[in-house]
C-alpha cells in the first residue's frame, strides 16, 4: 500500500539505490561467470597452444620377427576410451619404416611412410599419388640432392629385413603446411643432405600407399595420432581425459605400443593457471563489490535518515515499529532487490562482451553454480544491509524521529567508524604480516584506504574549522564558508572514506595491471633471450660465424649464441656469447653484466698462432736435467724407485680452423741433454689450424722423476719457417687431474723455455688467445664450485673461474648455465657435438622484422635457420594466460571505483543540498554575495574530495606493493627470473591526476548547482 | 467513540540536557472532561508541548499518573502506547507538513493514518473527515496544490483520520492568515461539537483562546492559572500551592513573607513589613 507512490516520490533516491545494487550484483554473479570462463579459456589456449604435448601419439616397435603379423594402426584406436573419442580429433593413422638405400656409394637413409590421406596434405607436382605397393613418392628436394625422378627405382633395405626391396618412384611432392595438425610434429622436413663426414645422406620422407606395408618386405611402425579437441575438451573433462591418458599408456605396453602424450603435464599446467584465476578474479571482483556494499550503506543510511519525518507520522498514527520498518524495509528493499538481480543479467551481457573480446570465444556459455549462489548471498547481504539500517532508526522513539536534525556526537569517533578502523588495520597488519594467499593482501588497498581516509576525515573536521575561523578573521569569506560547510557536516567523513577507497582502488587497479603487464613483456623477454630466436642447422662453428658474418658482420639484428648442453642436467650448460653484439642485441643484454664484466669475458686480445701445413717441426732441446722424486707425506708409504728419466715428448694442440677439430701433435722423443733436436710431425692443417697449447709427456713406462728446462729454439710450419711463440707470460699452464707434484712453466730465455718436473703425467701449457680457466657467469641456481667445468663444442670440460658481476638472469637459460665468450670457446675449439650443441641467432626488433631475409641470406650460405621463438609471441601468450586474463579485470575495478565514489557525491547532495542552498541564500539575505557563496559551495565538497583523492591514490600505490608480491602473476615461480614488483609512478601520477579531475568536476558541477537553487525562496521550505 | 477524559495528578516529567537533569514538568494536576475543548496556554518553555507528547505517549513520565481514559498512560508499554495512538489519541503536530506523507493526497493521507487502527474498530471513511473538515475538494489534489490553511486543515483531518476520543494540536493555528486561522478552528470546534471527541490544543494566540471555553495556562512546569469563558483563575494545586498571577507576583517578589487570613469575605494575603518580620 502508497508502495507506488513512495517510489515514485522518490525514483531518483530508488534509482541511485538500484544502481549501486546492480552493480554489486553484476560484480557478484560476473566474478564467478568470468573465473568460470577464464579458466575455460584457459583449457581452450592451452590444449590449443601445446598441441603437440597434448597429442596422444600412439606408436608400436617394430615385431622382431619380420614374419610375425605387425599390429595394424585400427587395433591402436580402441585405446581412446569410447566416451572421450568425441573429445578427440579423428585419428589419423600411419606406418612407417625406416629404409637404407643400397647399392649406393654414400649411405642414404629414407623414411617410408603412409599415413591416412597423406597425398591431401602435400602438393603433388608432378605424377600420381601412390595406389599399389612399393610405390612413392619423393618430395622435389629430392630432385636436386639426389636426382629422383619419377619412374625412378629405389633399392633399400628396411630395418631388420632380410632382402632389400624395391620402391618405384610414380611422382614428386612439395611439403604444402608442416605445422598442419595432421602431421602432429612429423612432416616432410623440405630437406635432404648428403652424406658428412659425421651421418649419412638423408631423403625428404617418400610417402607411400598403405598396400606397401602389407607383406613383411618392411618393418613397420605403426603410428596413431590424435589430440584432445580445443573448445571442445572442458574443464570437467579434465580429470576423465588425465586418467584415460595414463591408463592408455598402460594399454599401449601390452599392444607394443608407446603413448608419448604430456597430456598430463598440461593437464597440471591448467591446474596451476585455474588456480590463479580462482585466486585472482573473485578477490578482485569481491573488492568491488565490498565497496559497492559500503556505499549501498552509506547510501541507505542517508535515505533512511531523510525519512525520519515520515516514520515519525507513522509511528504517530499507531504504527508499530516492527510495521514500520517492514514498509520501509520493503520500500528501500525492492529497488536494492532488483537492482541486485539485475545484475545476473548485466553481468552475463558483461560475459557476453568479454566472451568475444578478450576471450575470444574460448568459454562455452554455462552457468556454474556459484553463479546462483554469489547472486543469492549478495541478495541477502544487500537486504541485509537493508534491514540493519532501517532498524537502527526506526527504532528511535518518536520524540526523536521528530527532531528535525538527527542527534549526533560531532566531531568524535563513533563506535562504528573506529569499529571499522581497527578492523581496517587489523586487516592490514594481517595482509602485511601473514604469508598465505588470502584475500587481506588484495584488500590491502581498500583496508589501508578505509582506515586512513576516516581518520584522515575525522580530523578534518576540526581543522576545516580552524581554517574557516582563521579564514574570517583575516576577511577570506569564501573560504571560511567552504571550511565552515565542512566542519559542521558530519556527512563529508563518509565521502572522504569512500572517496580515498575508490581512489585507491583505482590506484591499485592500475598498479596491478600496468604492473602485470610490465612482468608478462619481462619475463618473455628473458625467455625468448631477445626479440626472436633463429634456430641454426649447423655443423662447424667457422662456417656458422662466416655465414652470419655475411649476413649481418656489423651486428646490427642479431647476435650469435651456442648453447652445448652436458650429459647430465645437475652439470652446468655452456652459453657462448658474443659480449659486444649481446649487449645491444639481446634482450636487456646491457644487463647481463656491467662493462667490466663484458670486458672480463671477452676474449683475450693476443695475436693467435696461425699456420698451414701438413707437418708441424720443432727444433728443441733440454738444459741440465736433475733427478728428482716425489715428495712423499709423512708416514706414507714411498714409491718403488724408477729408473732416470730417458727423454720427455713434446706435444702440440692445435685447432682446426675450418672443422674446429682440436687436434693433438706428439713429436717424437726428445733425448735429455743433447743438442738441439729437429722433431717433426705429421699434421693435415692445409686449411689453416691455430697453435692452442704445447705439452711435455713422457714415453710410455718412462716415469722417473726429473725436473730442468725445455727449449724450443723453434717452431716451423710449411707456411712459416719460425712462427712467433710469443712471450713466456702468454704460456699458462693447465692444471691437469693427477699431476699433483708436476710442474710446467714458461721463463725467460731463447725462443720458448719451459720449465719441467715431471713424473710422467702430461703437462700443458695453454697460450694466452684463450684464457686456462676461462671467466664465466654463473646462474645463480648452481652452487658454484671452484672445480667446476662446462662443456667445450665437443664435450670436453673447460675449467671455469666465475665472475662475480652478473646483473639480471641470464637471458632464455636462466638455470644452470655458464656464460662465456664464444670467441674463447672458439678458440678453444673441440668438434661440434650436433646432439648437445645448438646454435641460434638471437634477433632485435629490426632483425624480426628482417627475419624472411636473414634466413633466407643464411639459406645462400648454407645454412638453414627458422624462426623459433618471438618474444612478441610470448607475450601474447602470456597475455592468454589466467593471470593476465584476470588482472584485465583490474580497469573494470578502476571505472567502478570512480563510478561508486560518483555515487556517494550525487547521493550526498540529493540529500542534503536543501538544507544546504538554505544555509548559503540566507547568507545572501545578509548580503553576502553570490560569487562568494558560489566558491564556498564549489570548493566546500571540492577539496576534501581532492585530499581524498590524493590520500586514496597513495593507500592505493602502498597496498599495491603489499599485495601484488602476494599475487600469482604466473603459474611457475619463474626460477631466478625476478618479479619487477617496482611503483608505476607515470601510471600512478596519471591515475591520481584523472581521478582527482573526474572527481573535483563533479563536485564542482554540483555545488555550482546547489549555489544556483539558493534563491531566498529556498529559505521559506521545509527541510523534506 | 465518544471522548477520552485527560486527568494527571503529580506529572513530572525530566529530561537532561549538557549533563543537567531539566524539569519540564513539575507537577502537573489537571482534569479534562469527555469531549471538553481546553487551550493550553503559556510561554514558551513552558512544558505545554511537554505535556501534550505525554498526553500521546510520546514521552513516558518521569512521575506522576497521567490517564487518558481508562489508559494509564505511565504504566504503559511501547506496543500499547502505538495501539492508543492508533486508535484513541490523534496527534496534530506543530507545522502540518510534518503531520503529512509529502507524496499522498489528503484522502490517501488519511487512508495512511488510519492502516494502524485496531481491526475492531469502525473507521469513518476518508471522505467523511474531509467533509467534516471542509476539505471534501481537495481530496484528490496534491498537497503541493493546497493553501497553507488547507495543509493545516489536512493535518487535522488525519489527526482524526480514526475518529479517535483525543484529540491533541500543536498551535494548529500558528504561521496561518486569519481567515485560515479562523477556518481551522472552525473545522475543530465542528469536530469537537459533532463528534464530542475531547480536543486538547496549543496555542499561543490570545485571540484563539479567547475562544475557547476553558484554557490551562502552563508556567515553569506549573498550571498558573485557569480561564473559563473568559475569567481567569488562579488554581490551587494539590500540594496546597497557589501560583501568583503575574500581576501579583510582581508585588510580591520571591522571599516576601505573607500572612494568609480567611475572613467573611474569603482569603486574604497580606504582605508582612520588612522590620516587622525581623
Amino acid at each position: 500500500m502508497f508502495l507506488r507512490q513512495a517510489l515514485r516520490y522518490r525514483w531518483s533516491q530508488a534509482l541511485v539505490l538500484a544502481g549501486i545494487s546492480l552493480l554489486i550484483g553484476t560484480c557478484a554473479v560476473f566474478g564467478p561467470w568470468f573465473a568460470r570462463a577464464v579458466q575455460q579459456t584457459v583449457v581452450t589456449e592451452t590444449l590449443h597452444g601445446q598441441r603437440l604435448s597434448a597429442a596422444w601419439q600412439l606408436e608400436t616397435r617394430p615385431v622382431r620377427n619380420l614374419s610375425d603379423e605387425p599390429p595394424k594402426p585400427e587395433q591402436l584406436q580402441p585405446l581412446i576410451p569410447a566416451d572421450l573419442a568425441p573429445l578427440f580429433t579423428k585419428p589419423v593413422l600411419g606406418i612407417h619404416s625406416d629404409v637404407s638405400w643400397t647399392g649406393t656409394e654414400d649411405p642414404i637413409v629414407s623414411r617410408l611412410l603412409w599415413r591416412d590421406g597423406v597425398c591431401d596434405q602435400v602438393v603433388i607436382v608432378a605424377g600420381r599419388c601412390p595406389a599399389a605397393a612399393n610405390e612413392v613418392l619423393a618430395s622435389t628436394v629430392d630432385q636436386s640432392t639426389w636426382g629422383i625422378e619419377p619412374g625412378q627405382t629405389i633399392r633399400g633395405i628396411g630395418e631388420g629385413a632380410a632382402q632389400p626391396g624395391v620402391l618405384k618412384v610414380v611422382g614428386q611432392y612439395r611439403p604444402k603446411d608442416g605445422t598442419a595438425d595432421y602431421w602432429f610434429g612429423r612432416p616432410p622436413t623440405g630437406r635432404s643432405h648428403p652424406p658428412t663426414d659425421k651421418s649419412p645422406g638423408e631423403t625428404d620422407l617418400l610417402l607411400t600407399a598403405r598396400p606397401t606395408f602389407a607383406g613383411d618386405l618392411w618393418s613397420q611402425h605403426t603410428t596413431l595420432d590424435t589430440r584432445p579437441l580445443p573448445g571442445v575438451v572442458r574443464l570437467d573433462d579434465l580429470d576423465r581425459l588425465e586418467s584415460a591418458t595414463t591408463a592408455s599408456q598402460g594399454k599401449a605396453i601390452e599392444l607394443g605400443a608407446d603413448n608419448t602424450s604430456a597430456l598430463p603435464g598440461v593437464i597440471d599446467q591448467i591446474r596451476h593457471e585455474r588456480a590463479q584465476a580462482a585466486t585472482i578474479i573473485p578477490l578482485v571482483m569481491v573488492q568491488v563489490a565490498l565497496f559497492g556494499l559500503v556505499v549501498l550503506a552509506l547510501a541507505l543510511a542517508v535515505v533512511v535518515d531523510q525519512r525520519r519525518p515520515e516514520l515519525a507520522v507513522a509511528r504517530l498514527r499507531g504504527s508499530t515499529a516492527r510495521r514500520t520498518s517492514k514498509t520501509l524495509t520493503v520500500e528501500l528493499g525492492l529497488p536494492v532487490l532488483i537492482g541486485t538481480l539485475l545484475g545476473a543479467p548485466l553481468g552475463f551481457a558483461l560475459l557476453l562482451i568479454v566472451r568475444s573480446t578478450w576471450l575470444r570465444h574460448g568459454a562455452p556459455i554455462e552457468l556454474p553454480w556459484s553463479v546462483p549462489v554469489a547472486l543469492v548471498a549478495v541478495a541477502v547481504v544487500a537486504l541485509g544491509v537493508v534491514v540493519l539500517q532501517v532498524r537502527g532508526v526506526v527504532r528511535l522513539q518518536i520524540a526523536t524521529l521528530l527532531r528535525r536534525v538527527a542527534p549526533s556526537r560531532r566531531r568524535a569517533i563513533g563506535v562504528i567508524d573506529l569499529c571499522i578502523i581497527v578492523f581496517a588495520v587489523a586487516g592490514l597488519l594481517s595482509a602485511v604480516g601473514g604469508s598465505n594467499r588470502g584475500p587481506l593482501p588484495v584488500l590491502a588497498p581498500a583496508l589501508l584506504a578505509l582506515a586512513a581516509g576516516l581518520t584522515f576525515a575525522h580530523l578534518l573536521l576540526p581543522l576545516a574549522g580552524l581554517i574557516s575561523r582563521r579564514a574570517l578573521r583575516r576577511g577570506r569569506l569564501s573560504l571560511a564558508l567552504g571550511t565552515l560547510q565542512i566542519s559542521r557536516r558530519p556527512a563529508v567523513t563518509r565521502i572522504v572514506a569512500a572517496v580515498a577507497v575508490a581512489a585507491s582502488l583505482v590506484a591499485f587497479a592500475g598498479q596491478a595491471a600496468s604492473v602485470g603487464e610490465h612482468n608478462r613483456e619481462s619475463r618473455a623477454g628473458y625467455e625468448t633471450g631477445a626479440e626472436g630466436v633463429l634456430k641454426v642447422e649447423a655443423s662447424y662453428v667457422a662456417r656458422f660465424m662466416h655465414g652470419i658474418n655475411e649476413v649481418d658482420r656489423d651486428r646490427r639484428w642479431l647476435t650469435p649464441v651456442l648453447i652445448t648442453r652436458p650429459p647430465s642436467p645437475d652439470a652446468l650448460q655452456t652459453v657462448m656469447i658474443e659480449p659486444d653484439s649481446f649487449r645491444t642485441i639481446a634482450y636487456r643484454g646491457d644487463q647481463l653484466t656491467d662493462l667490466d664484466g663484458f670486458r672480463d669475458l671477452s676474449a683475450p686480445s693476443v695475436e693467435p698462432i696461425e699456420f698451414s701445413t701438413r707437418q708441424l717441426t720443432v727444433t728443441a732441446s733440454t738444459g741440465p736435467i736433475e733427478k728428482v722424486a716425489p715428495e712423499v707425506p709423512a708416514g706414507a708409504t714411498p714409491p718403488v724407485e724408477q729408473p732416470p728419466a730417458k727423454s720427455i715428448r713434446l706435444t702440440a694442440y692445435v685447432v682446426d680452423l675450418r672443422t674446429g677439430a682440436r687436434n693433438v701433435v706428439t713429436f717424437p722423443p726428445l733425448p735429455l741433454g743433447k743438442p738441439p733436436t729437429v722433431l717433426r710431425a705429421p699434421l693435415d692443417c692445409r686449411d689453416g689450424c691455430r697453435l692452442l697449447r704445447l705439452g711435455v709427456s713422457r714415453e710410455l713406462g718412462d716415469q722417473g722423476g726429473l725436473r730442468g728446462d725445455v727449449h724450443i729454439e723453434k717452431l716451423s710450419a710449411d707456411d712459416q719457417p719460425a712462427l712467433k711463440l710469443g712471450r713466456p707470460e702468454d704460456w699458462r699452464p693447465m692444471q691437469e687431474p693427477g699431476s699433483n707434484q708436476d710442474r710446467i712453466a714458461a721463463k725467460p730465455g731463447a725462443g720458448l723455455t719451459l720449465a719441467v718436473t715431471s713424473f710422467g703425467a702430461e703437462q700443458v701449457l695453454q697460450y694466452a688467445t684463450a684464457p686456462a680457466v676461462v671467466p664465466a657467469l654463473i646462474a645463480p641456481d648452481y652452487r658454484w664450485d671452484p672445480s667446476a667445468t662446462t662443456p667445450a663444442f665437443d664435450g670436453t670440460p673447460i675449467a671455469l673461474t666465475k665472475l662475480d658481476r652478473l646483473g639480471g638472469p641470464i637471458n632464455r637459460f636462466p638455470l644452470h648455465s655458464a656464460v662465456i665468450d664464444l670467441e674463447t670457446g672458439r678458440r678453444i675449439g673441440g668438434t661440434v657435438d650436433e646432439a648437445s650443441t645448438q646454435f641460434e641467432l638471437w634477433l632485435n626488433a629490426e632483425g624480426v622484422a628482417k627475419a624472411d631475409s636473414i634466413i633466407a641470406k643464411l639459406r645462400a650460405e648454407g645454412l638453414s635457420a627458422q624462426l623459433i621463438d618471438q618474444r612478441t609471441d610470448r607475450i601474447a601468450s602470456y597475455g592468454r594466460s589466467a593471470s593476465a586474463l584476470a588482472l584485465q579485470l583490474t580497469p573494470v575495478v578502476g571505472i567502478a571505483g570512480w563510478a561508486l565514489a560518483i555515487v556517494v557525491l550525487l547521493l550526498t547532495v540529493v540529500t542534503s543540498w536543501r538544507s544546504r542552498a538554505q544555509d548559503y541564500a540566507s547568507l545572501r539575505i545578509t548580503g553576502v554575495p553570490a560569487a562568494t557563496t558560489g566558491r564556498a559551495a564549489r570548493w566546500e565538497q571540492t577539496g576534501p574530495v581532492a585530499l581524498a583523492v590524493l590520500l586514496g591514490s597513495m593507500c592505493g600505490v602502498v597496498g599495491a606493493q603489499i599485495a601484488l608480491p602476494l599475487i600469482p602473476l604466473f603459474a611457475d615461480a619463474g626460477g631466478p627470473i625476478p618479479l619487477e614488483l617496482e611503483v608505476n609512478w607515470p601510471v600512478a601520477v596519471l591515475l591520481w591526476a584523472v581521478s582527482t579531475a573526474v572527481l573535483a568536476a563533479v563536485t564542482l558541477l554540483l555545488g555550482t548547482g546547489v549555489n544556483r537553487r539558493a534563491g531566498f525562496a529556498r529559505i521559506r521550505e521545509e527541510l523534506t | 467513540m465518544s471522548g477520552l477524559a485527560i486527568s494527571t495528578t503529580g506529572l513530572v516529567h525530566i529530561y537532561r540536557a549538557h549533563g543537567h537533569d531539566v524539569a519540564a514538568l513539575s507537577g502537573i494536576g489537571i482534569s479534562v472532561r469527555p469531549g471538553e475543548l481546553v487551550g493550553l496556554l503559556g510561554p514558551s518553555g513552558a512544558g505545554k508541548s511537554t505535556l501534550l507528547q505525554l498526553c500521546g505517549g510520546l514521552l513516558t513520565p518521569s512521575a506522576g499518573r497521567l490517564r487518558i481514559g481508562e489508559h494509564k498512560v505511565e504504566t504503559m508499554t511501547e506496543a500499547e502506547l502505538d495501539r492508543m495512538r492508533a486508535g484513541d489519541v490523534g496527534i496534530v503536530l506543530q507545522g502540518a507538513g510534518r503531520n503529512l506523507i509529502p507524496y499522498l493526497n489528503p484522502i490517501d493521507n488519511i487512508r495512511y493514518a488510519q492502516r494502524a487502527a485496531p481491526g475492531d474498530r469502525v473507521l469513518p471513511k476518508p471522505a467523511e473527515i474531509l467533509e467534516l473538515v471542509g476539505l471534501a475538494a481537495q481530496a484528490q489534489s496534491p498537497l503541493t496544490a493546497l493553501t497553507p490553511g488547507q495543509i493545516q486543515l489536512c493535518a487535522v483531518a488525519v489527526g482524526i483520520a480514526t475518529f479517535p476520543g483525543l484529540l491533541l494540536a500543536d498551535e494548529p493555528t500558528s504561521q496561518l492568515d486569519h481567515q485560515a486561522r479562523d477556518e481551522v478552528l472552525a473545522a475543530i470546534r465542528k469536530i469537537n461539537a459533532e463528534t464530542g471527541m475531547t480536543v486538547l490544543l496549543i496555542t499561543h494566540d490570545p485571540e484563539v483562546a479567547a475562544t475557547l471555553p476553558r484554557t490551562i495556562t502552563i508556567r515553569d512546569g506549573r498550571i498558573a492559572a485557569e480561564g473559563r469563558s473568559g475569567e481567569e483563575y488562579a488554581v490551587v494545586a494539590s500540594d496546597g500551592s497557589l501560583p501568583l498571577p503575574p500581576h501579583v507576583a510582581e508585588l510580591l517578589p520571591a522571599g516576601t513573607l505573607v500572612q494568609v487570613t480567611t475572613t467573611e469575605d474569603g482569603v486574604h494575603i497580606t504582605p508582612v513589613p520588612q522590620e516587622e518580620a525581623e
